[in-house]
């Protein structure tokens, strides 16, 4: 069904590269910008599939956003024992200065990237859940108009649903919590952000303003958007694509230039909604995630449908015990880490590596998570001219607003190399578009 | 006892700055303690104050200059009636954790294993503030506002700041809740800082001063709590322009006789 775009595979690549489709990275200090290589053979998710996995995702989300609301008010999850409080009260992700404060609707997680992997069985895992700015929505969004552009045939012969919505998507959450219908915005931190093609990208496509963070000041209690000739307009909503840490140096990190001056104190009086909400970070912290489908149960009162891969925390002693027992078979994690950084395999270790961490694990246990390894399906992608199988995952993006809705698409990520099993895009690696059948 | 108390921070920037915002914690915590008779803040150039109440309940009092300046004056003062320092709550377990300026050092940890065996909080508190002024030597100038407990107490000299949060850090290190406290003094020309630690049967939280130690009485007025310093920062701003700045902080407290507060002018 997708013989005829493949033919296209390096006109689409001319075109994204025409458009500026690229990935910024650091390494070792130094900018560089990579274009994102697109492969032509799509991800295709069959309508039983994905009936089950828009289900699940939007469980997980709702169950999510319960247990945001939850942490930075009552806490009766902790209360009621079900999550330690040494994981809320020690997470990074964790900021005390949004205690006792609900975002505007309630919402915390407007935006949800979800990373999922496809067992050889055909059952999906949750890898990871990501809450604060998750990135990527774009790369497909752009790959379906111009594949669409390349090979119109493609798409009259297929029945896939159309995925062009995502900006409508992200609009309508944000017209939902915008407050007072303040002007809209993207907050970018400028052009040598990894991630900035999608800021203006999305900003085009919603219809939003892009502004820099010397566009917005606060003054008189609310965000205002600096225009042209000085003309002042106030913001009711910022889909900002910055870190919660860099966002108020008053608040936060204070030699932040990224930010914007009592930004926070207006967010707390509920004179602006910031799209994702502060704090989100507790909540898809990598030791939390463990305790997701607990919140599943606890919020919801239902039965997860989606699964996480089979997780252990050294925190408890029998967990411990298997991880310390099992550690050349298991992948290990720190927690503390993001962006495919800190994850190492059990059976990539050197003895005297194994040794170390054995020992950490004993004396930080807290810091690790450990799971099992999921051999999951590989897709097929062409290297070289060459049909061959590569590992990847699926980020699934998750838009709450009035509703809990699921974009019928998202972001399929593959490694180049072949021993590769991290398919973060900061790693270097690929992307594909994603097919959801529509019967 | 009735309080009259003023502050006033003045700026000077050796050139002129724009494009400048500010975030002042000095006004007094609202509370049953403190009864707030009277209140006022200002600042020149003249702009917008907006208020708000943060995360530990303090006041916050910010605002933005657009056009070029090149000093800034914010004064608050009023009066405030003030009775014991005791602030009824619920436990947090926030104040057990350690914080950036609080974390401990090994001869902390040495410190409080000996004083594990100590009952009561109060008891604790004293013990710990005696080992203080055993270990600390209060030298003005000797740290700066981003001075860790570790770092003070290594070096054997520090400011009240330090005192509070070493003491702080002894109180979590031994089980109990403690809070950093920022605020005035009667006869104190500077702003103050001590501590709260939380009285679990009674579910108070009551507070002493380590580096006059003694309890806190009447005759301070307390700003702001949190973690540490950091959480009750009395004058924050970020402000576009090159040049230096000087920083000038006057702060006054005198009691006011009841008989004579209708007709006070303050």
């Amino acid at each position: 069904m997708y013989s005829l775009l493949l033919k296209q595979t390096d006109a689409v690549n001319r075109w994204m590269e025409r458009y500026g489709v690229r990935f910024g990275i650091y390494k070792n200090g130094e900018f560089k910008e990579q274009l994102f290589p697109f492969d032509a053979i799509p991800r295709i998710i069959s309508h039983a599939d994905w009936q089950k996995l828009e289900v699940g995702l939007k469980q997980r989300v709702d169950a999510l956003n319960a247990f945001l609301r939850d942490v930075y008010t009552e806490k009766s999850i902790v209360k009621d024992g079900v999550i330690p409080a040494d994981f809320i009260y020690s997470s990074k992700g964790y900021l005390p200065q949004c205690e006792g404060f609900e975002p505007y609707r309630g919402i915390y997680s407007h935006i949800s990237g979800i990373d999922l992997v496809q067992a050889e069985g055909g059952e999906w895992y949750v890898l990871e859940d990501n809450l604060r700015v998750p990135s990527g929505a774009s790369y497909p969004m752009i790959a379906r108009d111009l594949t669409r552009k390349a090979s119109p045939e493609t798409f009259t012969d297929s029945s896939l649903i159309d995925n062009r919505n995502y900006a409508q998507l992200l609009r309508e959450s944000m017209d939902y919590v915008n407050v007072d219908n303040g002007l809209e915005v993207i907050l970018t931190p400028g052009r040598y952000n990894s991630a900035y093609f999608e800021h203006s990208y999305l900003a085009e496509k919603a219809r939003v303003v892009l502004a820099y963070p010397d566009d917005l000041f606060v003054d008189n209690g609310h965000v205002y958007y600096k225009g042209l000739n000085n003309k002042s307009e106030r913001v009711g909503v910022i889909y900002r694509r910055i870190s919660d840490e860099y966002m108020d140096p008053m608040t936060f990190e204070p030699s932040s230039l990224l930010g914007v001056a009592n930004l926070f104190e207006v967010y707390r009086q509920g004179n602006v909604a910031i799209v994702n909400a502060f704090g989100n970070g507790v909540a898809d912290d990598k030791g939390l995630y463990y305790f997701v489908p607990k919140m599943v149960e606890y919020y919801l009162n239902e039965k997860p449908i989606l699964k996480n891969a089979p997780t252990y925390l050294p925190f408890y002693e029998e967990d411990r015990k298997y991880v310390l027992e099992n550690l050349e078979k298991l992948v290990l994690k720190d927690v503390s880490e993001a962006g495919g950084y800190g994850v190492m395999f059990g059976r990539d270790m050197s003895p005297e590596k194994l040794k170390e961490m054995r020992h950490l694990i004993e004396t930080e246990s807290r810091r690790w998570i450990a799971q099992e390894v999921i051999n999951f399906i590989d897709l097929d992608i062409i290297d070289n001219g060459e049909k061959v199988k590569r590992k990847a995952d699926l980020r699934a993006f998750v838009i709450s607003g009035e509703q809990t809705k699921v974009w019928a698409s998202g972001l399929t990520r593959f490694t180049r190399d072949s021993k590769s099993f991290i398919v973060n895009s900061s790693q270097g690696g690929g992307f594909k578009d994603t097919w959801v059948l529509d019967k | 006892m009735v309080l009259k108390y003023s502050h006033i921070t003045v700026i000077t920037f050796s050139s002129p700055i724009h494009a400048h915002s500010f975030s002042m914690r000095c006004s007094p915590y609202q509370s049953i303690c403190q009864h707030i008779i009277e209140e006022h803040v200002s600042a020149i150039p003249n702009c917008n104050i907006s208020r708000n109440t943060d995360f530990m309940g303090n006041t916050v009092d910010y605002g933005y200059i657009d056009d070029y300046h090149d000093s800034f004056a914010f004064e608050s003062r009023g009066l405030v009636s003030v009775d014991r320092h005791i602030y009824p709550g619920d436990f947090n377990p926030l104040f057990l954790y350690e914080s950036p300026l609080t974390s401990p050092s090994a001869a902390l940890m040495y410190l409080a294993h000996q004083l594990g065996s100590t009952t009561g909080e109060e008891a604790l508190i004293r013990k710990i503030s005696d080992l203080i002024h055993v270990h600390i030597q209060y030298v003005s100038g000797s740290t700066d506002v981003c001075t860790s407990a570790e770092a003070a107490f290594a070096q054997g000299k520090g400011v009240c700041q330090d005192f509070a949060h070493i003491a702080i850090c002894l109180c979590r290190l031994c089980g109990v809740a403690a809070r950093y406290v920022n605020g005035y003094m009667l006869g104190e020309g500077q702003t103050h800082a001590w501590v709260e630690y939380y009285v679990a049967d009674l579910k108070e939280w009551h507070a002493f001063d380590p580096t006059n130690n003694k309890a806190v009485d009447d005759t301070y007025i307390k700003l702001a709590h949190g973690r540490d310093y950091n959480d009750c920062c009395t004058n924050h701003g970020v402000f576009r322009g090159a040049g230096d700045q000087t920083i000038h902080v006057s702060t006054s407290v005198r009691e006011v006789l009841r008989g004579n507060i209708i007709n006070s002018t303050i």
